[in-house]
């Protein structure tokens, strides 16, 4: 097992070092979020109006820091919920159905294992890596209160990121052993943007179709994001309690079912079923 | 001692179509055979004869759904950890690795998930590079999806050998190689089983296999159709020798004589300007051959110009089995 989690360590290390430069772009194009939503509205109406609406859209008083600082963060959950997405399944196919990697695995361990450790140690890697920006941002906002604010985030976010990657190898395990899909990524493309949407990141929840919005609660995103909005005012301990305890049980939830299906699609394989 | 024992393998594929059609092919009709450990064994066979499919269970990679097999003695479905720990396993050499990542960057990370420490695995990977012949051009250090088949094929075989196997499972390692590259994977096959490794491999090139191969077994429609040594194969099925002799002087008396002695089964005479060729098949061995068209020439008084005696290769003897397989199977 330690073996096997320092092979995928090794190869995750080695793919973002080759990588690096189109990592770091797809992981700042979502500074365009905090662009969009403040920086263009507040140079077109002024900042005050800015702060007022977003005041009145979280039922709190803010000031123009607080809302940068929370919209900042929201791109770290934007990053984290598409990287983490894209990644697993699309790994995990491109592995077993376009390289024929499959095989390599399975003279050294079994599917299961690989893919639940591929399914968490990527996204504690990945999550890390895709979210590091928001620590210079968030300590020119608030100074050292922010970087305190972004090692409190940071844990949220890779934790959220963790069940996140359970829960893509549920879909990744239906795509690749259960399905003849060969697009796999269209799927990924609308289950992000559902999740994202639903979570109502880019609009309220409310004004977001029902249909979206039970995607996005069978993912621990919507806590993870009042989670996030929670740290950024500080002192809302209850939801913090929340935010635990949806993700302890989203974890071992995912778990049990990525296992199950996992330990499945592993027979199928080894008898040769299609 | 044994190195491969297969006993009575089966195995059939399950696909579907929609929800409710279904597929079920049989791709091993009851499969038996072995190989002694330190042995080249070939499996022979048209394609969809059942080959990979059999390499796989070896590999552990299929479970088989009667029968049992065993590497080394270890049983492949109840043991099939350790037998992992002791096999090297070739299949499509065209595929099978990281695109994005290099040979050596690929090979270190099977051998950490073969359990090596990453020193040790860095250790041996430039260790098995350097046997096939990829380190010293640099190939190691360029991603996998540059290489051309050659190399692919090569760091198949590096992979197989990173963690020391005493069985090698090796299905078409030279598939599409040119002709400098299958060379250098023929004389590794055969340096590597002077080590004493057991090595079972699969291929079409029959020179290929003639070469290598200690013990062949030629499977058809997923049944083993014959079993044994090269040489014995062709023995056993009878197969003609082609005796072409080029003489000076009575043909007719000579082939008349050949016959008295020799069991031919058909002749064909040329005139060669002044001298005659004649092409005889016969199922006698070569010796016999050379003494009685030596005796008969001296007894006739003729000289000899040419004699060539073809003996049937491993290709004939292959097709002689198929081809006798498919004609009883079709009736």
């Amino acid at each position: 097992m330690a073996s096997m989690a320092s092979a995928i360590i090794y190869r995750e290390l080695v793919w973002i070092r080759r990588f690096l430069a189109d990592y770091i772009v797809s992981w700042l194009l979502s500074l365009i979020y905090p662009l969009g939503v403040v920086v263009v509205p507040s140079a077109l109406s002024g900042s005050t109006t800015v702060v007022e609406r977003f005041s009145a859209l979280y039922g709190i008083e803010m000031g123009l820091g607080d809302v940068y600082t929370i919209v900042i963060i929201l791109t770290g959950m934007i990053n984290v919920v598409s990287v983490i997405m894209y990644d697993i399944i699309g790994t995990l196919f491109t592995e077993f159905k376009l390289m024929d990697v499959g095989p390599m695995i399975l003279e050294a361990s079994s599917i299961a294992r690989y893919a639940i450790l591929n399914a968490i140690l990527r996204p504690l890697i990945m999550a890390l890596f895709s979210t590091t920006y928001l620590a210079p941002l968030l300590l020119f906002i608030s100074g050292y209160k922010g970087l305190l604010e972004f090692l409190i985030i940071e844990l949220a976010l890779i934790l959220s990121a963790v069940a996140l990657g359970l829960y893509a190898s549920i879909f990744a395990t239906l795509l690749i052993f259960f399905t003849s899909t060969s697009r796999p990524w269209t799927i990924v493309s609308v289950l992000t943007s559902a999740i994202l949407a639903g979570t109502g990141i880019y609009i309220p929840t409310e004004l977001v179709p029902l249909v979206l919005r039970l995607i996005a609660f069978t993912t621990p995103v919507p806590q993870t994001c009042r989670a996030l909005f929670a740290i950024a005012f500080k002192g809302f301990s209850q939801v913090l309690v929340a935010f635990g305890s949806v993700l302890a049980f989203s974890i071992v939830l995912y778990l049990g079912v990525s296992g199950a299906l996992l330990k499945y699609a592993e027979f199928k394989v080894r008898k040769g079923w299609k | 001692m044994k190195g491969i024992v297969v006993e009575d393998v089966g195995k059939y594929y399950v696909s579907r179509e929609g929800f409710r059609k279904k597929h079920v092919i049989e791709a091993l009709k009851g499969v038996s055979f072995s190989v002694s450990s330190g042995e080249i064994h070939a499996l022979l066979g048209p394609n969809g004869a059942g080959k990979t499919t059999l390499i796989k269970i070896l590999a552990t990679l299929l479970l088989p759904d009667s029968g049992r097999a065993y590497v080394e003695g270890y049983d492949v479905v109840s043991q099939a950890r350790e037998v992992r720990k002791i096999i090297g396993v070739v299949l499509d050499v065209s595929k099978g690795f990281y695109t994005s990542l290099t040979g050596f960057e690929n090979l270190v990370f099977y051998g950490m998930l073969k359990g090596y420490s990453y020193s040790d695995a860095r250790k041996r990977a430039r260790e098995v590079l350097e046997l096939v012949g990829l380190w010293d051009t640099g190939a190691y250090s360029r991603p996998y999806y540059t290489y051309s088949l050659g190399m692919r094929a090569r760091l198949s075989i590096a992979k197989a050998l990173l963690t020391n196997p005493r069985v090698l499972l090796l299905d078409e390692p030279t598939l599409g190689l040119d002709v400098e590259s299958a060379r250098m994977v023929r004389r590794l096959i055969v340096d590597l089983s002077k080590e004493g490794r057991t090595m079972l491999i699969t291929g079409h090139n029959m020179y290929e296999i003639e070469q290598v191969a200690n013990s062949i077994t030629i499977m058809s429609s997923g049944r083993v159709v014959a079993h044994g040594k090269p040489q014995e194969l062709k023995q056993t099925l009878g197969l003609l020798h082609r005796v072409v002799m080029v003489v000076k002087g009575g043909a007719e008396g000579l082939v008349n004589a050949i016959r008295s002695d020799l069991n031919v089964s058909s002749v064909g005479i040329d005139d060669v300007g002044e001298a005659s060729r004649i092409v005889l098949y016969t199922r006698a061995g070569r010796e016999e051959v050379i003494q009685v068209v030596l005796g008969v020439l001296k007894k006739m008084g003729a000289s000899l110009l040419d004699l060539a005696i073809e003996e049937p290769t491993l290709e004939d003897a292959y097709l002689a089995v198929v081809r006798g397989n498919d004609s009883g199977k079709h009736g």
